[in-house]
């Protein structure tokens, strides 16, 4: 990417940064039940 | 700075985009950026306004407003009454010139010209939530109305004051603000108040031509000029650059502004958002599991007496203990021990109660 | 509290001094309602280009988040952090945060300019390197959140049996994200300022905005749990059960103690913004005057009048003391938002709110009572279902 102002990339940084943390969330519930699947009550 | 820089190379590194040019950050005022791979934007149109030279006669406000196609004003454009006090920019009236006291007196009236400055980092674009905003590579800042929510952040955000707002409309108000007639800029022609200046206060051209004719100005005439180019790192650096005979503050403009780009004050906060969305989940379930395992062991040393206590003092008494303990809140074993030695206590003296 | 019961006992009559005076409000709100709908926002506020945000950023949007704190505050102590003793006050706090976020959006529609715009940050474009993106959206997602954590007592009461099991499962879910989405956007509320620092006062001014809100909002959601339980056990006493009943003490307890101890820490961060700014020369001057009062009076004051109600296991004093704690957070608010903001311009350019303003925001104020007053006398709010008992 190319930036011209620091706007376009923070532009550009954050968009990503959103996408990811819906990324992490669902993620991390996953790996949590993943991780505890097997254990006994 | 460093992280900044490093969350830039990862940027840069990451997506593969290599070869971005690297202009070193507000050190040859183009770019407000503090990140090092943002190019700046030297050939972005720009004015240069030299308070030594407006004269207020308010022509360029004239000029605005019929370029605009803005409502009547209140006053008539030739009325020099409306110096009596200092005005801003509202919903009508995009650029204002107000007049200042003389310092020293004898030394002629002061003004200055007020209306965006069109920074390189705009505040109002950054804060926007709708991105109305956009600073677009001409120079010019512009307003997009058609996603505009009316939240009115950009008129807190902006450190100049310039945004104003149709608070009188019921249904459909916008944010107002000069757009460096942008229409004019498309065909590299000069904005109206720029175009009709009668003294020349005015001088437009790129931002690196407009900075060089400003430090011209400045050196040639030290006794003339104050040896400060505001606008050019002001804020990040703006497309309208002043320079001036008096103290910029008996002017109206702030010189406690800083250098630093308004977006740059809200990187750190918005950058620990990612964090909280990707490290609370660990701090909050290794709570919740810390809590569980502990009320389980509890569990368990209590099902342990309780089988205890059915060995020794037979089932009935090991029943109503057992109930008693899961109605108890307090799980630790002193507590288990006592409520086990008064079971057993119980059970002795019933136990002594049927032998007699 | 016996002589309180005859307002719920069901065949109460309508003509009650609550709702003929939350009658009056809410004609009084539909005409405001009419006023800003047709004469614009000039109609009803005193908003000029200098002040865009008054008191319905300041009171409705920041205070009225703050306060709502108690949902997530309460529903982390009891679920993530296991003290079931807290159980019974969950309902209650869910109730009051879920109403609190819905009147947030719902003052706001007032607020913004073209109100029907108002999801296009989340569903047309999205401004992401705003703060208040970040609030907008968290907001949004939280509602949602809490609506979830809320819908048990309508599917008790509608006997829903087989949808609410579902919806219970996802209690711990339900809660963990609830927190997160909290922190982000409390802090977010106190980062919204940080993009204007030539226009804030310094003393209000820190990059550690953003922690003091959150902070301050944990202690701000305690708080608001005791006062309403001292207000529900006034009006609602009959309608709690045993459960209820017997967990508000440890409730005041414990809450009064968490909000002491965090009262505390948030003293000495405060005091750091001071001192790492070097603030010390605002002090003796007005503004260090009033940012004294909000640190001693409304800060260390409640700090340990919270403590010593702990000690000496008075309840009464922990009320009282709840009451101050929550107006210190509106003082805080206001002081950011209204005080140290524009602190620069001269007296005859600040802002002072219009008695309409107010009057709107009385009015989301009442709208919010009536509707926990109608939920909580209906639904299972203070008490168990008896279809449902014990199985949380």
């Amino acid at each position: 990417m190319e930036f011209y102002t620091m706007l376009e990339f923070d532009i550009f940084t954050k968009n990503w940064a959103y996408i990811f943390m819906g990324v992490a969330v669902i993620t991390m519930l996953g790996w949590w039940l993943f991780l505890t699947g097997q254990d006994e009550e | 700075m460093n992280r900044r820089k490093f969350l830039g190379a990862m940027g840069v590194a990451g997506l593969g985009v290599a070869g971005a040019e690297k202009v070193l950050a507000a050190e040859d005022g183009v770019t407000g950026a503090s990140v090092k791979d943002v190019k700046g934007l030297p050939d972005s149109y720009a004015v240069l306004f030299d308070v030594t030279r407006c004269i207020g006669c308010r022509q360029c406000e004239d000029a605005c407003n019929y370029e605009q196609h803005l409502p009547e004003p209140d006053v008539d454009f030739f009325d020099t009454g409306v110096f009596q006090q200092i005005r801003r920019t509202d919903w009508k009236t995009y650029t204002v010139v107000n007049q200042y006291d003389d310092k020293p007196p004898g030394a002629g009236d002061l003004y200055r010209k007020i209306q965006c400055m069109h920074c390189l980092e705009p505040a109002c674009a950054h804060s926007c939530f709708v991105k109305a905003f956009a600073k677009r590579h001409d120079g010019a800042v512009t307003y997009d109305p058609n996603v505009c929510v009316g939240c009115r952040y950009c008129m807190m955000a902006c450190p100049f004051n310039i945004p104003a707002y149709e608070y009188h409309i019921a249904l459909d108000p916008l944010v107002t603000k000069c757009t460096f007639c942008e229409h004019r800029l498309k065909d590299d022609r000069e904005p109206a108040c720029v175009e009709i200046c009668p003294t020349g206060a005015m001088y437009f051209s790129t931002r690196e031509e407009v900075l060089k004719e400003a430090r011209v100005r400045v050196v040639n005439n030290p006794d003339k000029y104050q040896s400060h180019i505001y606008g050019e790192h002001e804020m990040g650096g703006t497309n309208w650059i002043y320079i001036s005979g008096v103290p910029f503050e008996d002017v109206g403009m702030r010189m406690d502004l800083g250098t630093r780009a308004a977006g740059d004050y809200t990187s750190g906060a918005l950058g620990g958002v990612p964090l909280i969305a990707s490290f609370w989940p660990v701090l909050l379930v290794g709570a919740y599991a810390i809590s569980k395992r502990r009320e389980k062991i509890a569990k368990e040393e209590r099902d342990s007496f309780v089988s205890q206590i059915i060995a020794e003092a037979g089932p009935e008494a090991g029943r109503r203990l057992a109930e008693r303990l899961s109605r108890s809140e307090t799980l630790d074993k002193a507590a288990i021990e006592e409520e086990v030695r008064k079971a057993l206590n119980e059970a002795a003296a019933k136990t002594e109660r049927e032998d007699h | 509290m016996s002589n309180h019961n005859h307002h719920d006992t069901g065949q109460s009559p309508w003509i009650t001094p609550f709702n003929v005076i939350a009658g009056l409000i809410v004609l009084m709100g539909i005409y405001l309602t009419y006023l800003r709908f047709t004469g614009g926002l000039a109609a009803v506020t005193n908003l000029d280009d200098y002040y865009p945000w008054g008191i319905w950023i300041s009171f409705d949007l920041l205070c009225g988040v703050a306060l709502a704190a108690g949902g997530y505050t309460t529903a982390a102590a009891c679920y993530i952090f296991g003290i079931k003793k807290y159980h019974a006050a969950v309902r209650p706090a869910v109730l009051t945060a879920f109403l609190g976020y819905a009147l947030v959006v719902f003052a706001l529609h007032y607020d913004v300019g073209q109100p029907w715009r108002l999801a296009y940050p989340i569903f047309v474009q999205q401004g992401t390197t705003s703060v208040l993106f970040e609030v907008g959206l968290c907001v949004f997602l939280y509602l949602t959140v809490l609506f979830l954590e809320w819908l048990p007592a309508p599917l008790e009461w509608l006997k829903l049996k087989r949808v609410r099991n579902i919806v219970i499962k996802l209690t711990l879910v339900l809660t963990v994200f609830g927190v997160i989405l909290s922190t982000m956007h409390q802090s977010s509320l106190g980062a919204l300022y940080l993009i204007l620092p030539s226009k804030m006062h310094p003393l209000w001014f820190s990059s550690h905005l953003p922690i003091y809100f959150f902070v301050s909002s944990m202690f701000a959601g305690l708080s608001m749990v005791i006062f309403e339980s001292t207000l529900s056990h006034r009006y609602y006493h009959n309608k709690m059960d045993k459960e209820h009943l017997e967990g508000t003490p440890h409730v005041t307890f414990g809450f009064a103690k968490a909000a002491a101890w965090i009262m505390a820490g948030y003293f000495f961060i405060k005091l750091f913004g001071v001192v790492l700014n070097d603030n010390w020369g605002y002090l003796p001057t007005f503004y260090g005057f009033i940012f004294s009062l909000e640190m001693l009076g409304f800060v260390a004051l409640p700090a340990f009048l919270y403590a010593k109600g702990v000690r000496d296991k008075n309840v009464k004093l922990i009320k009282w003391t709840a009451v101050l704690a929550v107006f210190g957070i509106i003082f805080n608010r206001f002081n950011v938002s209204l005080v140290a903001y524009n602190y620069h311009l001269p007296s005859e350019l600040k802002y002072f709110p219009a008695l309409a303003e107010i009057g709107v925001t009385i009015f989301v104020v009442t709208v919010g009572l009536i509707l926990f007053k109608l939920i909580s006398t209906r639904m299972p709010i203070f008490y168990e279902h008896p279809d449902f008992k014990g199985s949380h």
